[in-house]
């Protein structure tokens, strides 16, 4: 009783967070991977030619807030350099913690 | 009324205020939304990245027969202002003249620039320009087939006569190397230089990894007489069109060129041009029909770049050129000379945006005829702002030979050049 007691309240979450991840992989694959690669490699056609090279996913070490900023304003809001436009004007606040949520399936 | 350099600053400066907030990124930048350095080494020298959007009709290699973006006016134009100041000096047979001066270069509009539809792109680069009202550099449409590493394109329209990498079609300053610019000349001036010629041409191209080939016919060049002076045009069409009785008139120019990528930071580019010209018998004489002869030409060039290190790129160019002469005694045109020129250059990337670099020019008209060679060294520093602002200073010594027992003339000239473009 107590176990579907738990349950009962915490679907929602567990629920809200596969959404997530499923709602952040299509707008992964249009505005992200030409980047950071379909895989999250960094090794996306277009991010092998800058440098710094672009974050790559498989290792990176989640930091929400910071991945938040970065996305939403850009690298230089977030104190580095000019590599990455931040995505605020094309993406809502929601998208955007979404394609984040994606992005953190690519850990190894 | 204010000075022109008066004008001239705070016109800049006013863009680079009201635009500021958007970035002002190229047009592909905004749809891409991407960085410059995303397509290029030193604006507007291009990486492979953007080699390789280019040649995919101006979009992602793997969106080539996908369903395109909805229609937006900031993803398919751009415009560009060039201004600058100019100091020269030169020394022509032991006189010495200086002229200093500021310049509006042009003021160039590309409407509709970018892919649409599944397959098509298009570009278009119009330009007004103080000496002549209006000129169209690009206005070609584009349609591309395949996949993401292999695709095929036909190009028909006015363009730019190679895209190449190795070659790159843009220098890192303003002037090009001297073969580019130089016509071949023995007994009179050839006009055609492979670069400076916006033709109408029909063009297909292969790109297979990191291999592409293009083969293009052209409607070719003519010479005409523009004000008292004789100049070369490109046969584009209306006004610019050869006349009925010239020689030429249904010949049509034809070019091979051939990129290999080398890794992510190197390329080797081949480039072969063959054309006819109708030039003038007796240069005191009017062009006509009783006047004009056809030069058949050829024009063998080899170029490659590499990036050897962060902060070091070298590139090199060659080039031979085989045109024909009018004998007057012998009434002939079957005879030949050769021309050539080649090319170092040194381009050293500072910091993101910023690169210097340095040319070593040599440029032979006629290799046959001695005393007309041209030797140059340039000295070029870029910077380019994420506004779209850019600054070129460029230092540029040419040294021209100008036959036994004259001093040979030459020309110090100083530039700074500024280059907005939203």
């Amino acid at each position: 009783m107590r176990r579907l007691l738990i349950a009962v309240v915490w679907w929602p979450f567990f629920l809200g967070a596969a959404r997530a991840e499923e709602n952040g992989k299509p707008i992964y694959q249009e505005h992200c991977a030409k980047c950071h690669g379909s895989r999250g490699d960094g090794k996306g056609p277009v991010g092998r030619a800058l440098d710094p090279k672009p974050t790559d996913f498989t290792y990176a070490k989640a930091d929400d807030a910071a991945w938040f900023k970065v996305t939403k304003f850009g690298t230089k809001a977030a104190g580095k350099s000019d590599g990455m436009e931040g995505y605020g004007k094309l993406l809502t606040d929601d998208q955007i913690r979404a394609v984040l949520t994606y992005c953190k399936t690519f850990k190894r | 009324m204010a000075p022109r350099w008066l004008t001239t600053i705070s016109t800049l400066l006013c863009l680079l205020v009201c635009t500021a907030e958007t970035w002002s990124m190229p047009n592909f930048g905004r749809r891409e939304n991407v960085p410059c350095a995303a397509c290029h080494t030193q604006v507007p020298r291009l990486n492979r990245f953007g080699y390789e959007y280019r040649r995919a009709g101006f979009r992602m290699p793997e969106n080539i027969g996908k369903e395109d973006k909805p229609f937006n006016f900031g993803e398919l134009f751009a415009a560009r202002v060039q201004t600058s100041v100019d100091y020269s000096h030169s020394d022509n047979n032991g006189q010495s003249a200086d002229s200093f001066g500021f310049n509006f270069r042009e003021f160039t509009m590309y409407p509709l620039s970018g892919s649409w539809g599944k397959y098509f792109s298009s570009l278009t680069e119009l330009s007004l320009l103080p000496e002549d009202f209006f000129e169209v550099e690009n206005a070609y449409v584009r349609a591309n087939l395949g996949k993401p590493d292999h695709f095929g394109h036909l190009r028909f329209g006015i363009f730019h006569p190679f895209e190449g990498y190795g070659a790159s079609d843009r220098p890192l300053g303003i002037s090009r190397p001297l073969f580019q610019r130089t016509a071949a000349n023995f007994n009179q001036s050839t006009f055609f230089t492979p670069w400076g010629f916006d033709q109408m041409g029909l063009e297909g191209g292969y790109t297979y990894k990191g291999f592409s080939a293009s083969v293009t016919v052209f409607n070719g060049t003519f010479v005409k007489d523009d004000d008292g002076t004789l100049k070369g045009f490109p046969a584009q069409g209306g006004a610019l069109f050869k006349t009925a009785t010239a020689p030429s008139l249904n010949y049509k120019d034809f070019q091979l060129f051939l990129n290999q990528m080398i890794g992510e930071r190197a390329g080797l580019s081949a480039f072969y041009y063959h054309g006819t010209l109708d030039l003038a018998k007796d240069l005191s004489m009017p062009l006509g029909a009783g006047n004009l002869w056809r030069n058949r030409f050829d024009r063998f060039s080899l170029y490659a770049y590499g990036q050897v290190w962060k902060h070091l790129a070298l590139q090199a160019g060659g080039q031979l050129g085989i045109d024909h002469y009018f004998d007057a005694a012998e009434g002939s045109t079957n005879k030949t000379f050769l021309s050539g020129g080649a090319f170092g250059e040194v381009l050293v990337p500072i910091i993101p945006g910023l690169t210097a670099g340095a040319r070593y020019d040599y440029c032979d008209p006629a290799s046959n005829k001695d005393g007309n060679e041209i030797h140059a060294a340039t000295a070029v520093i870029n910077w380019t702002h994420s506004t779209g602002l850019q600054l070129i200073g460029e230092y540029s010594f040419v040294d021209t030979a100008l036959g036994a027992g004259k001093s040979d003339r030459q020309n110090h000239s100083l530039q700074l050049r500024m280059i907005f473009i939203m």
